[in-house]
């Protein structure tokens, strides 16, 4: 208990100071709220517009929960025929580099060009941005694989796809769960983004509408949703990981760079 | 690297073959699991070339899976030749009584001593079936104290097992001890330099370390190994 106060204790803190030193900034030189509006007026507006934010939120969720999804079953797919074949992985590796230096600014809306304004392009934009980390990832565990439990399984008579199942996946697990949290944290801003270039619906367009409207305390709103959908994400990863492969922390406790885009 | 082994093993008997590092003793074991295939000749298992899953290997590391408890950890190569993951529990629950393991069929690898985790993966190993159990270095990685009462341990067990046994090792005095057969391999290219059955009758405890006997022959494996390594300002 007291160990959790501990650590909970320093990010709450610092959060409250700066929340603090943004309202009385604000507030002591009256900057216009359309410029910059301070948290309190922020969280007002995000209260007032509560049922427009979760209307447009329910579909970026969809959105980024489909994308996550497609991205973890074409990741599993590619890292393991890269496992399975030198061939895939000359082939695909180099494709894989090249699909990460294309901007997503640059496919988004190309994506809307092709798919029109429904679910399927904002889909493929989240799946974009999440499989890269994941198949790098995936395929890595699979490959720390030790040679010694190879030739140990080799000796017990094991084909290749019996020591596929029984080592190098397990192997692999830890390895693939930080790849997922890596990715998981780009997937609700490629939604946005996928969102922000051409939708009906979505915080993404909300985000467009709210910024041409100068309802900067919009924009701000949606931040925070946004960066709550994240964590929410993020915190469901790591309850997964606990659940599925708990040996992982008895080796070891290592956590993923928290990054955005 | 080798030049023509012979080796005859029987059920129940255990030999030991003690070389310099570099004289193949572990690709012999390698060969003889079917890891690798010979330049020329041919090795025969029960007149069988096929190896493969036939006989039980036991590295030098435990190489335990941390995602299994120790009861699977031990079931691994019954799970790969098909058998009935509640049927290759029970089995290996057996033996885990036997090797003084009971109590511990739960416990995560993590949690066991390290010579609980070598008893497991003997369990693994004997598990693994096959009449042959290879043995490379399998004490190698533990401390002293530890793999006396491994050699205790596994000197008290082996008869027990009914199985042929072949141990690589490059300890002399642990040659000696298990072993009912001492075969001394010389350097690259290695070759059968020595044989030296053993005068103790089992059953056999350490007591036999402290005769005179054991000391001279001791020394005598010593000068064989000594015979095919490259001694100290000798010619290269």
């Amino acid at each position: 208990m007291s160990a959790a106060v501990r650590r909970l204790l320093p990010p709450a803190l610092l959060t409250t100071v700066l929340l603090v030193a943004w309202e009385g900034y604000v507030r002591a030189t009256a900057v216009s709220p359309t410029i910059l509006p301070g948290p309190w007026r922020v969280l007002r507006a995000s209260i007032d517009a509560r049922e427009v934010l979760w209307y447009h939120a329910r579909q970026t969720m969809l959105e980024t929960a489909a994308g996550f999804v497609l991205a973890v079953v074409v990741a599993v797919i590619c890292a393991a025929a890269i496992d399975f074949f030198l061939p895939a992985r000359r082939a695909l590796f180099p494709l894989l580099i090249v699909s990460q230096t294309v901007p997503i600014i640059a496919i988004a809306p190309l994506l809307v060009l092709w798919f029109g304004y429904g679910t399927l392009p904002k889909v493929l934009v989240v799946a974009l941005v999440c499989f890269f980390p994941m198949v790098v990832a995936a395929a890595h565990g699979l490959a720390s694989t030790e040679p010694d439990l190879t030739r140990l399984y080799r000796t017990f008579g094991a084909s290749r796809w019996q020591r596929f199942v029984l080592v190098r996946v397990p192997v692999a697990l830890p390895a693939f769960f930080t790849g997922a949290k890596i990715a998981i944290t780009y997937s609700v801003i490629g939604a946005v983004f996928g969102e922000y270039v051409g939708a009906s619906r979505g915080l993404g367009i909300l985000l467009q509408t709210a910024k041409n409207s100068y309802r900067t305390d919009l924009v701000f709103a949606m931040i925070g949703v946004t960066a709550g959908l994240s964590l929410a994400l993020y915190g469901l990863a790591v309850l997964l990981e606990r659940l599925l492969i708990p040996w992982a922390r008895t080796a070891g406790d290592h956590h993923a760079p928290e990054s955005s885009t | 690297m080798l030049e023509s082994v012979t080796l005859t093993l029987e059920r129940g008997g255990f030999i030991a073959l003690a070389g310099p590092s570099g004289s193949g003793k572990s690709t012999l074991l390698n060969l003889i699991a079917g890891l690798e295939e010979p330049d020329a000749g041919a090795v025969r298992l029960n007149g069988n070339t096929a190896r493969l899953g036939r006989s039980g290997f036991m590295p030098q590391r435990d190489l335990l899976h941390p995602w299994r408890d120790a009861l699977g950890n031990a079931t691994v190569a019954l799970e790969v030749q098909g058998v009935a993951k509640r049927e290759a529990r029970r089995r290996a629950a057996v033996l885990f009584a036997e090797f003084g393991l009971a109590g511990f069929e739960r416990a995560r690898p993590h949690e066991l001593s390290g010579g609980m985790r070598q008893r497991v993966a003997l369990a693994r190993t004997v598990l693994a079936g096959g009449d042959l159990i290879l043995l490379d270095e399998p004490f190698g990685a533990l401390d002293a104290l530890t793999r006396a009462q491994m050699q205790d341990w596994l000197l008290d067990t082996w008869p027990r097992l009914n199985r042929a046994g072949l141990l690589v090792t490059h300890d002399v005095e642990e040659a000696l001890l298990l072993a009912d057969e001492v075969l001394v391999l010389s350097a690259r290219p290695g070759r059968i330099v020595e044989r030296l059955v053993s005068p103790f009758a089992r059953p056999r405890g350490r007591g036999v370390t402290a005769t005179p006997e054991f000391g001279r022959l001791k020394l005598h494996l010593l000068d064989a190994l000594g015979a095919g390594e490259d001694r100290p300002g000798g010619p290269r």
